[in-house]
């Protein structure tokens, strides 16, 4: 009795560390408060029990038994923890019905399968320490019943997580499919969010003969990515909404856990690839790496045999310029000058100068407004022309400062899309590495519902889609849509598509 | 008594060898799902 006490001890114990150590996750210190109770508590009942063999003390420790062994090792433990790392990775793996497991980080998934683990050991001592309380030990008959009992608990375990897992079909209700558009369409987002905003608007308007009716929920998420939580929810929870297209990054991380926890899609433009799960969340617009190779290869195109680097220090355009690089270095392509700079320079005219004198083919200029049209009037000053980039000319306040540059950007299968958007929405900036994507992902969805699919198995699927960005790719069980950029030039002061591909 | 001397041995292996499995899993999991976590060059506004 005395071994069987410890031994049971000693499993609630380590059981109570493991689940502290867990819970420190989710709880933050007041996991501690926890781990307190489940060491403390356990160890008074049986310290009580021992000296007194007090049944109430035997059923409190049992209890806390009990609530380990339910709450934290089968409910935690195996449902949260166990199953979605084991049996939900292998049927992702079998099955697009079924999503890739949204795992916490390792120390989190460790400590919850050990909670599981420990808990077994927890029920075993308990069960020894009642069989030694009743003294009616029944031999190895009653250890098989337990065993059987166990082992049929356990499939019909992995059974219900299977089944609760998978992504099926259900038919819109009243043949509505209700579609959230989350962007911010104020401040700084005016332009993409505004164009993202009218590209859907647009594929809605395009559907003919349908099989069901597609509703657009516009979500206010505001300005703030912080206060938009509580607008999505909205729109989920009591909108009921099938799905969500957005775009901006800053709200398309807000958008992603709360779309999962929905288990809807939500695709999103989005320059942040970790957003895109491949589970319910996708992102699409060109990689930089893809970027970079169009880039070169039309540098190559054109004779170019030496470039100067003029970009500023920001996150997205190092990124940018670091793609290039690797890619102008692959090719043989060398670089005479490299220069960075703050966002606080206002006069470029020495590094210019030093580019210059460096006697480049072609000066490569990514910078964020207002530092690009303050270094295109500084360049214009100097007759440098030879001016090439990645989409920074399209966003310039001033594009005529960079006529007849060069640049990589999104591509359009027909020109024909700009022509009906400017017709459609006169006045309206058309910000083309937003439009194409964002009439995609709208059409995307709507091909789901009416080939019958559900829409998140549907994106977990495609690989290839033709849209008006041109040949999307998206590579097996990835999150992120890849696509080819096109070569674009400023004539008459705009941008004008020169090469498809 | 062999038997029971080596049942607790056979136990902490098979732990050890499902937590194994678990870190692999886990961590390539997150990998796949998170991506490289970098930005386009289009992330001016994003």
């Amino acid at each position: 009795m005395h071994t069987i006490a410890r031994r049971s001890l000693l499993s609630v114990m380590l059981t109570a560390v493991v689940i502290t150590v867990n819970h420190l996750y989710s709880l933050g210190p007041r996991a501690l408060a926890l781990g307190a109770i489940l060491l403390v508590v356990p160890a008074a009942l049986l310290w009580w029990f021992r000296n007194t063999r007090s049944t109430p003390a035997l059923v409190g420790y049992l209890l806390m038994n009990l609530w380990i062994v339910l709450g934290f090792g089968l409910i935690k433990g195996l449902w949260e923890s166990t199953l979605p790392v084991f049996l939900g990775t292998v049927l992702a793996a079998v099955s697009t019905r079924f999503p890739r497991p949204t795992l916490g980080p390792v120390p989190f998934e460790l400590t919850g399968i050990l909670s599981f683990i420990g808990s077994l050991f927890v029920l075993y001592y308990a069960y020894r320490l009642m069989q030694a309380r009743r003294a009616a030990e029944r031999g190895a008959r009653r250890t098989v019943v337990w065993s059987v009992g166990a082992l049929m608990a356990l499939v019909v375990i992995v059974g219900a997580f299977a089944v609760t897992q998978a992504d099926r079909w259900n038919a819109p209700v009243n043949g509505v499919v209700k579609i959230a558009v989350i962007v911010p369409t104020g401040g700084p987002y005016a332009i993409l969010g505004s164009s993202f905003l009218k590209a859907v608007e647009m594929a809605q308007a395009d559907l003919r003969g349908t099989q069901y009716r597609y509703q657009l929920v516009i979500v206010d998420v505001g300005q703030d990515p912080g206060q938009a939580r509580t607008a999505i929810q909205h729109a989920i929870r009591d909108q009921r909404v099938d799905a969500i297209v957005g775009g901006i990054s800053r709200f398309g991380q807000v958008t992603r856990p709360l779309a999962t926890a929905a288990r809807i899609p939500h695709t999103c433009v989005c320059s942040v690839t970790a957003i895109g799960d491949g589970a319910y969340n996708f992102t699409n617009i060109p990689s930089p790496e893809a970027e970079a190779v169009r880039w070169v290869h039309e540098a190559q195109r054109r004779g170019i045999r030496s470039i100067a680097l003029l970009t500023q220090d920001y996150p997205s355009i190092q990124g940018h310029v670091r793609a290039v690089e690797a890619e102008t270095k692959r090719v043989g392509l060398p670089v005479t000058y490299r220069q960075e700079f703050a966002d606080t320079v206002t006069d470029f005219r020495s590094m210019i100068a030093r580019a210059r004198s460096s006697n480049p083919d072609v000066y490569y200029v990514e910078a964020l407004n207002p530092q690009l049209d303050v270094l295109g009037q500084q360049l214009a000053e100097v007759r440098i022309r030879n001016i090439a980039s990645v989409v920074a000319p399209s966003v310039s306040q001033r594009p005529d400062l960079f006529e007849g540059a060069w640049y990589t950007d999104s591509n359009l299968r027909e020109d024909a899309f700009r022509a009906r958007f400017e017709e459609r929405y006169p006045g309206t900036r058309f910000a083309t590495h937003m439009m194409p994507y964002a009439y995609d992902d709208f059409t995307m969805i709507v091909h789901a519902f009416e080939r019958g699919e559900n829409p998140a198995v549907y994106l977990r699927d495609v690989a290839t889609y033709e849209g008006n960005a041109g040949t999307l790719t998206k590579a097996p069980g990835s999150g992120t849509f890849q696509s080819t950029p096109a070569v674009w030039v400023i004539r008459s002061g705009k941008p004008a598509l020169i090469s498809h591909q | 008594m062999l038997r029971h001397s080596r049942a607790p041995t056979i136990l902490v292996l098979l732990i050890v060898v499902v937590l194994l499995g678990a870190y692999l899993i886990v961590s390539s999991n997150n990998a796949a799902m998170h991506g490289a976590g970098g930005e386009t060059p289009s992330g001016f506004l994003h």
